[in-house]
């Protein structure tokens, strides 16, 4: 394969999209694809939700992460009774030297760059939902005074999918601002000895500092440069069509078991994450098989299932699959001179 | 723009060899489907009598498919985009050459990373071998093609011509036997009477239409083909007639012109023509055995009173001027008294008169080879065959056509040899007194019985079985009464209006006359 003529700047993405996955590597052992994702996500200014039982490495991931990254870090513990001032801030009254009082604005721990969200949905909607504009904005109005966050602004929620009880589903509107939805999967045989190695020894493994949040915004910049064909645009909207029941491109088994499909800021998640990846893996352009490959994690949190789908107990990974499938079978566009 | 310069090209290339490939699967199914197409006509064949040209067809088809071949190939000749998204599929190229494509396309040049892909792209292209991409490759329909022209193939040589039993294409291949049969014996008896008479074209013409007898009767043969050979044989018959009455027109100037009694059809001034002519050969032949039965003593009156006679005959059918030269000369000759040398002129004379009898006796054989011909053509071509077996049918050629215009009670056996020679004379038909197989000279004629056997035909002309019985009654000894005496010229000319005015074939007119002149001349 004819190798492209790097540009600076593509090829000092790629060192340092690589950098950091090498240092993630060097702590959190396995999930390789979580990683890609986790940094996939970053770089292309989204947010992510990790769904995982307890002690799979979420949050040493998100800190491990801070820490490669040279970003300010905090961790907020979602609790029933965790109020939203409790997360973005409030005006205490402070005395100055002069005797004079007066309402100061006490930041909260969302004012970081990159923000834990642990169990996430242990606090109530209220709470959750004041993530929202920080999320989406990337800025927090309290007592009618907005102030922006710091940039980059990443957030990467946990949520447990085993204890339901005493838990609030996060709401579709809070969903859909997560760029992925990923899945940590439990390790396997091989993984848990590197786990056992690594953290029981004499020395635990430290992720060095390789990017910083410069280096990161200049990233983000230029992965939003890479160009996507129309072709390749219209098979990611048809991937999202496809999981609507009630469009003519809906495949059968979003007729039977979907309520709602995946919304539009799913397609852009798409695109948006296609752009880092192609660069991360040297191309300069989006692929079919980028769209593919993020269809699952951008996309999956997006389907409502209808009652029909909650009561079979259907995944929206296997709507997305046959969706992919569908569109996939399409022929090329139509031939003609 | 230089990439756009140097992707176009490549991707040029790809999409012909797309649309190549694209029309070779077009023609392929096509040809798979016209071959099945063909099949399925090939086994309708077998129960229908459906024509069924499958060479014609088949080069029809090829012709087609080969001619449709470039249209197909730029029709199906995709879009730079789609060449270049299958290049990009083929070849792993994570839609690189799609991408860039697009790019070009835009109303704005690329700029940033989108001019750095496109270099990337052009590149990439330039290591692209179109072969790779889109590689030649016989398409899989291409077998199911070829096996059905294999089953073609198969059904042609083993198969083609045969039909399931109780079908209307088994009615219809019986039909073509039975004709073929009909035409086989016409064609022998055709070629009797031709040795009989000594008519040349006649006999070839007989040996070709019994050969095209024999072979509708023993090769499995459709109806197309059958009518085809019909139609050629037709076609070589008018064409030999034509031959004939060419000579005929520069033998006889006063003939109507040729062509106008080339139909098939029995010609009434033809046959009235060769009634005539053969009078004048008869009352030469009279005359000159008068001649020399009398010679010198003979009654020079009565010579020349008949040669006069004989003139005017001559004259009034437009005889050739050489042989009324003759007759004029032989007269002069008779009333000066040199019969000899009237003698002389009189052979001359009857020389050629018989030469013009021989050509005319021909044409006339001719015709009526046509006409079997034709009928053989029409029985085959009618939609609806009777479902008659060949074993139960008597071919309706042999006892219409020349059997039962042949002279005597007995007509000649439908079931002759296969040899070319004639089947040897019956008791009273073909063969001249003293000649046959009856009785010796002066015995009593052999007459059929006094209780007449009827003969059943059952059913209707070409539909269902008849049967065809021989009549054998022994002759009664004794029964003639009266000594047979020569008729006189004005019986036999009454004879020769009734003859021509009965439905016989012409060629047979001759055989009738003879025989009975020469029960004439018997003492």
């Amino acid at each position: 394969m004819t190798e492209h003529p790097l540009a600076p700047e593509v090829a000092e993405f790629r060192e340092t999209f690589a950098a950091i996955r090498r240092e993630l590597g060097r702590v959190i052992v396995g999930h390789a694809e979580l990683l890609d994702l986790v940094v996939i996500a970053l770089l292309a200014g989204g947010h992510v939700l990790l769904e995982g039982v307890p002690g799979l490495g979420k949050t040493l991931l998100v800190r491990t992460l801070a820490q490669v990254l040279e970003l300010r870090f905090s961790r907020i513990q979602f609790t029933p009774d965790l109020m939203p001032a409790d997360i973005l801030g409030t005006n205490l009254i402070v005395q100055d030297d002069t005797g004079r009082r007066r309402f100061e604005f006490q930041p909260g721990p969302v004012f970081a760059q990159i923000v834990l969200a642990d169990e996430i949905n242990r606090a109530t909607p209220k709470t959750q939902s004041a993530l929202l504009e920080a999320m989406q904005e990337h800025a927090v109005s309290v007592a009618g005074v907005s102030r922006r966050l710091d940039e980059p602004f990443f957030v990467l929620a946990t949520q447990n999918p085993i204890e339901m009880e005493g838990t609030y589903p996060l709401p579709e509107a809070q969903l859909d601002r997560f760029l992925f939805k990923l899945r940590v999967a439990f390790p396997g045989l091989d993984e848990l000895r590197e786990i056992a190695d690594r953290t029981t020894g004499p020395e635990e493994p430290a992720a060095r500092r390789v990017a910083d949040g410069p280096t990161l915004l200049g990233m983000q910049g230029l992965a939003r440069q890479v160009p996507v064909a129309r072709y390749v645009q219209e098979y990611a909207a048809r991937l999202v069509l496809a999981t609507h029941p009630d469009r003519p491109e809906a495949i059968d088994a979003a007729r039977r078991l979907v309520r709602y499909g995946a919304s539009p800021r799913g397609l852009q998640a798409l695109l948006r994450a296609g752009k880092v990846r192609a660069l991360a893996d040297g191309r300069l352009n989006v692929a079919i098989e980028d769209v593919r490959a993020l269809a699952l994690p951008a996309l999956r949190h997006r389907i409502i299932l209808s009652f029909e789908g909650e009561a079979e107990g259907a995944d929206p990974d296997d709507v997305l699959r046959r969706a992919i499938a569908q569109v996939d079978a399409r022929p090329l566009p139509a031939a003609g001179p | 723009m230089r990439d756009a310069r140097e992707l176009d090209p490549v991707l040029r290339r790809i999409a012909l060899r797309c649309g190549i490939g694209a029309a070779a699967r077009t023609l392929a199914r096509s040809a798979a489907a016209a071959s099945a197409g063909l099949l399925c006509w090939a086994a309708v064949t077998l129960i229908a009598p459906l024509p069924f040209p499958l060479g014609r067809v088949a080069a029809a088809l090829a012709v087609l498919l080969a001619a449709a071949s470039p249209v197909l190939a730029w029709w199906h000749r995709p879009s730079l985009r789609a060449a270049a998204q299958v290049a990009d599929r083929r070849l792993g190229l994570a839609d690189r050459l799609g991408t860039a494509v697009e790019l070009l396309d835009r109303p704005r040049p690329p700029e940033g990373l989108e001019r750095l892909q496109v270099a990337w792209a052009t590149a990439t292209a330039r290591g692209i071998a179109p072969r790779a991409v889109a590689p030649l490759r016989v398409p899989r329909e291409a077998w199911a093609a070829v096996a059905g022209g294999a089953l073609l193939a198969l059904y042609a040589q083993f198969l083609a011509g045969w039909a399931l039993p109780g079908t209307p294409a088994a009615r219809t291949l019986v039909v073509i036997h039975r004709e073929g049969q009909a035409l086989e014996q016409a064609g022998r008896r055709l070629e009797a009477v031709a040795r009989a008479q000594r008519l040349p074209e006649a006999r070839r013409a007989s040996t070709q239409i019994a050969e095209l007898g024999r072979r509708l009767r023993s090769q499995r043969i459709g109806r197309e083909e059958a009518a085809r050979l019909l139609r050629g044989m037709d076609r070589q018959l008018e064409a030999t007639q034509e031959a004939v009455e060419r000579r005929l027109l520069a033998a006889l100037p006063g003939r109507d012109g040729a062509g106008a009694d080339r139909e098939p059809s029995p010609s009434e001034s033809g046959a009235r023509r060769l009634a005539a002519l053969e009078e004048a050969v008869r009352e030469l032949q009279a005359v000159s055995g008068r001649i020399r039965a009398g010679g010198p003593d003979a009654d020079r009156s009565d010579v020349s009173r008949r040669l006069a006679a004989l003139s005017q005959s001559l004259e009034r059918f437009g005889a050739p001027p050489s042989v009324r030269h003759r007759v004029a000369e032989a007269r002069r000759d008779a009333q000066r008294g040199a019969l000899s040398g009237a003698a002389g002129a009189l052979s001359d004379a009857l020389q050629d008169l018989q030469g013009l009898e021989r050509m005319l006796g021909d044409e006339q054989a001719l015709g009526e080879g046509r006409r079997e011909v034709r009928r053989a053509s029409e029985k085959i071509a009618e939609r609806e065959p009777s479902g008659a077996t060949v074993d139960e049918v008597t071919p309706q050629g042999a006892a219409q056509a020349v059997p039962s215009r042949a002279a005597g009670p007995n007509p000649p056996s439908p079931e002759a040899s296969d040899d070319s020679v004639p089947p040897p004379p019956g008791p009273n038909q073909g063969s001249l007194p003293g000649q046959g197989n009856g009785p010796g000279r002066g015995a009593p004629t052999p007459r059929l019985g006094g209780t007449r056997v009827p003969v059943h035909l059952s059913g209707v002309p070409g539909e269902g079985a008849s049967s065809l019985r021989e009549i054998a009654a022994p002759g009664r000894e004794g029964s003639a009464r009266l000594p047979a005496t020569p008729p006189p010229a004005t019986v036999a000319r009454e004879i020769d209006r009734a003859l021509v005015r009965e439905p016989l074939p012409p060629a047979y007119l001759s055989v009738i006359r003879r025989y009975f002149e020469t029960l004439g001349g018997a003492p």
